[in-house]
């Protein structure tokens, strides 16, 4: 499974790296001013919050990056090959319908789907990617949520 | 020099391009019936490609060939498990989660064990 980066690898900075900007995200996103959350909301819907984030965190960097990642550096350079998955990762969120500025959003995406590559790369592991990917969900998901409403 | 940088330059693009069509159809909100027929066609342009890499021996192109077989192969069978057939309510924020559960297991299950299978055969 190492050649998917379905391996511990580096497990204590990938955790230390995960968590860490799993819950920087969390806060931001919590604290977003553009964003009010009620503490209510958010301890009814708490355990399917974060069922979402992991779940497409985990599906998404597997996809992205975890298949393509190793057999791309074995023909390229690391850098190339994290521009490159970026890039794939980045373009299918122009489609999205949950913000008005798809371009800028683009940049945004491709620039976490950059320290997403890099992660991986540096912790020869999905773990530390896929936190990082979650924590940047919890941004749009809250937002998703508190916009448009949800049934508790 | 300039030749091998010329080719590997191309290569670059051409992994792109298809890695982009592939990707492209999990997301962009074409009809499904379409998305089911572009992924039937890619299933079946990545299996024979894999079967000639393979008698060629041309171990990269055959992994690369493999990768996106699966990965159009896990698209494929997550497309007959919509949030309808587990019966989920999506206005809520328990049928908007296990929806993306069923997907995100799904789909990595089909990939992981495509892996191991090639592994271990």
């Amino acid at each position: 499974m190492k050649s998917i980066y379905l391996t511990k690898g580096r497990l204590i900075p990938g955790l230390i790296i995960g968590i860490l900007v799993f819950v920087v995200f969390g806060y931001l996103a919590i604290t977003n001013p553009q964003q009010r959350i009620e503490t209510d909301f958010l301890r009814k819907n708490f355990v399917w919050i974060l069922i979402f984030v992991f779940a497409n965190g985990f599906m998404e960097e597997l996809i992205f990056r975890g298949i393509f990642l190793k057999k791309l550096n074995r023909y390229m350079k690391p850098v190339w090959s994290i521009i490159l998955t970026s890039i794939c990762f980045a373009a299918p969120h122009l489609t999205v319908n949950y913000t008005p500025d798809v371009l800028y959003f683009f940049g945004i995406v491709f620039v976490l789907g950059m320290i997403c590559g890099y992660a991986m790369y540096y912790t020869r592991s999905i773990i530390a990617p896929m936190l990082i990917h979650a924590g940047a969900d919890l941004l749009i998901i809250l937002q998703i949520f508190t916009s448009y409403g949800v049934i508790d | 020099m300039t030749k091998i940088k010329t080719s590997k330059i191309l290569e670059f693009f051409a992994i792109l391009i298809i890695m982009l069509a592939v990707s492209m159809t999990l997301f962009s909100p074409i009809p499904n019936n379409i998305k089911l027929i572009i992924r039937v066609i890619f299933i079946v342009i990545f299996f024979i490609s894999w079967g000639l890499f393979h008698k060629k021996n041309l171990t990269t192109a055959k992994d690369f060939a493999f990768t996106f077989l699966t990965l159009n192969l896990a698209f494929l069978i997550v497309s007959f498990f919509p949030s309808d057939f587990w019966k989920l309510q999506m206005e809520s924020s328990k049928g908007f989660a296990l929806s993306k559960l069923s997907d995100s297991l799904i789909i990595s299950l089909v990939l992981i064990l495509s892996f191991i299978l090639v592994v271990t055969s």
